[in-house]
């Protein structure tokens, strides 16, 4: 510390020492994007984990009163069978959520496995895993897992098995295509020169570079999950009713398309959920670049420590 | 051991790269070279862009496979990296990359990858030091003129020249004998670029540190090396002491680039630039690889290929015009005979 000391002017001084022990902790969720995200990601848990004291009503209670417009009795109106829509999006945050959640750690997890075993192996277990991964990229994600599924039965284990298995080659396309070329890095090969095995020079150097840029992938398609569950519930694979879920409210609700408010709601809540994680994931992709002032923890980027040689 | 002693610390012979390439002519990058490194001795490596310097760089330490050679290090053949660690007696040999901004870890700490480095050489017992890792991460700091601090920072936080010194550094927490560094100085502006030449010169002296330094710019190198290798598409077309290299170059190539050093002279005199591109080493001249750009090119230049001769004490030259039963013409005197008809 005490040559950085001598030589920086005061001011700057100042400035490095103040941004090292608190900019770290204050700016990386300040810019307006992430924050945004995480505030509206943070309300959407809240509301799934409090959903049932927050409902106003019972999401499976029928009424004879159906299709009503949105009142002060239900805000967002009520369903064909007289559900309040209010509750039932509410409630069914519970079941969106950690199930996109669940796609997203199975998918990223086997994906990230399968990439980073192909990245390092190589020869055919390489040629093996990157054809299969063109293989279930081949089809339109929802179309293939369309198939799974009425082979399988709709149910929701089924939806995210299936949605698992068309997803896993994006991670394991990253993955292997980071693990390539961080491999050939000549820090990595430094580290090898320096007497490392490749094992140790991968857990060690390679994968650490590699978690940042996965972290953000999934974080990303944590939305694109939320939407392909909706999706496959919305034709009627994946949540079966009475569970509320937003995909199968919406399916439902275009069938009444007089009655806006059956389909805007639940539409809004997935929209609002996808954009925050999309956020949140543009937010994390600046803070794992530790080229950028957030994310280091120090903020002098381009300065660089006077010395004298 | 005294022959262990007496030995040189690397020795390479014929190493040969050849890269092979899909539906097109492999690429002969190093086509048969042999270098000699004395202890504590600093070689420059000097060719054009394009001539397989780095090439042959990366197979000296092992991370390029040679189609055939031998690298002996410290007496024992080194053999190029596999999947398993590196036998810790090879360690030794070290590398410096060329670019420092890709040759350290942005995601760790300076003083966790120097500490690690640190490790590996001493679970193979050898001490390279006394003191806690943490005291020895500062002394190597130092050695390359670093504060201790720097080890709580990341490598973006550093310059061009600074992490130069950081990638050193790392080189030398393996109590290294030989480093290879590829163009250590070329992203380096001159300031920076004196420091590290100067950095590198006490080093070798004070670790008793052989040094084979790559480089394109003869106009450095001169002032560090004790020796000059001169390389032209994958071949070394002489080899000779630094001092001598100066008064005459033997070979028409190693004219051409002291002939293209700027000068500060006063005299306002141009470097002359050497005509033509370094050829197409995937199918190179016939003869002498280099007689299309020569100015003095022959005939048997264009068809035989000059081995390696020499011309004095410890210095080489592959060239006809030193050919032992013609008359000795070097290409100075060569001009100067034209300059008289």
């Amino acid at each position: 510390m005490s040559a950085v000391d001598a030589a920086l002017p005061p001011s700057r001084l100042r400035r490095f020492k103040r941004s090292r022990s608190r900019s770290a902790a204050r700016s990386w969720w300040r810019q307006p994007t992430m924050l945004i995200g995480l505030t509206i990601a943070a309300i959407w848990i809240v509301v799934a984990i409090f959903a049932p004291l927050l409902a106003p009503h019972d999401p499976l209670a029928q009424d004879f009163a159906i299709t009503q417009a949105p009142s002060g009795a239900h805000p967002f109106g009520t369903d064909e069978l007289g559900r309040d829509i209010l509750s039932r999006v509410l409630v069914a945050a519970r079941n969106s959520l950690p199930l996109a959640v669940l796609l997203v750690l199975c998918a990223g997890t086997l994906g990230t496995t399968l990439g980073v075993v192909a990245g390092y192996v190589g020869g055919w277990v390489d040629g093996l895993i990157m054809r299969l991964a063109d293989l279930f990229s081949a089809f339109p994600a929802i179309v293939l897992a369309m198939v799974v599924t009425a082979s399988l039965g709709p149910s929701t284990r089924n939806a995210v098995l299936a949605l698992v298995t068309v997803t896993w080659p994006i991670y394991a396309r990253v993955v292997r295509s980071l693990v390539l070329s961080i491999g050939q890095a000549e820090y990595v090969q430094a580290f090898r020169l320096h007497g490392a095995s490749a094992r140790r020079a991968m857990w060690k150097e390679v994968l650490p570079n590699v978690m940042g840029p996965i972290i953000v992938l999934a974080t990303i398609y944590l939305a694109d999950a939320l939407l392909l569950l909706a999706g496959l519930s919305f034709l009627g694979l994946g949540t079966q009713p009475p569970t509320p879920e937003w995909g199968s409210m919406i399916s439902v609700g275009t069938q009444y398309f007089q009655n806006w408010w059956m389909a805007t709601f639940p539409g809004l809540a997935i929209f609002s959920a996808a954009l925050a994680f999309n956020f949140i994931g543009d937010g994390l992709r600046d803070v794992f670049d530790p080229q950028s002032q957030i994310g280091s923890g120090a903020r002098g980027g381009s300065e660089s420590v006077e010395e004298d040689a | 051991m005294s022959a262990v002693a007496t030995a040189p610390a690397l020795e390479v012979t014929d190493v040969e790269v050849v890269y092979e390439r899909r539906d097109r002519d492999p690429v002969r990058a190093v086509a048969g070279v042999s270098l000699t490194v004395g202890r504590g001795q600093i070689v420059g490596l000097v060719g054009e862009s394009g001539c397989g310097k780095s090439t042959l760089a990366k197979a000296i330490v092992g991370l390029e496979r040679p189609r055939s050679g031998r690298i002996v290090f410290e007496g024992r053949e080194l053999s190029p990296l596999t999947r398993r660690a590196r036998p810790i007696e090879e360690t030794r040999l070290q590398m410096v990359f060329q670019n420092p901004f890709s040759s350290l870890n942005p995601r760790r700490r300076i003083g966790a990858q120097l500490a690690e480095a640190l490790q590996m050489a001493w679970s193979g017992s050898r001490a390279g030091g006394t003191g806690s890792l943490r005291e020895r991460v500062t002394e190597l700091l130092s050695l390359v003129g670093l504060p201790a601090n720097a080890a709580d920072r990341f490598a973006h936080q550093f310059s061009g020249g600074q992490r130069q010194r950081i990638a050193i550094a790392r080189a030398l927490a393996a109590d290294p004998t030989v480093i290879v560094l590829d163009e250590p100085l070329s992203s380096l502006d001159a300031s920076a670029q004196a420091q590290i030449a100067n950095l590198l010169v006490r080093l070798s002296r004070e670790l008793d540190l052989a040094l084979v330094l790559i480089s394109h710019d003869l106009a450095i190198v001169q002032h560090i090396v004790d020796e000059v290798a001169v390389m032209y598409l994958g071949k070394l077309v002489e080899q000779v002491p630094s001092g001598e290299l100066w008064e005459l170059p033997a070979h028409p190539y190693t004219e051409a680039l002291i002939g293209a050093i700027p000068r500060a002279d006063g005299e306002r005199t141009l470097p002359v630039a050497l005509a033509g591109e370094v050829p197409d080493p995937s199918a190179p001249p016939s003869g002498c690889r280099f007689h299309p750009r020569c100015p003095y090119a022959f005939d048997r230049c264009r068809v035989d290929e000059p081995e390696q001769i020499a011309i004095g004490r410890g210095r080489e030259v592959a060239c006809w015009l030193h050919e032992p039963g013609a008359e000795p013409k070097r290409p100075g005197e060569l001009a100067a005979a034209r300059a008289d008809a």
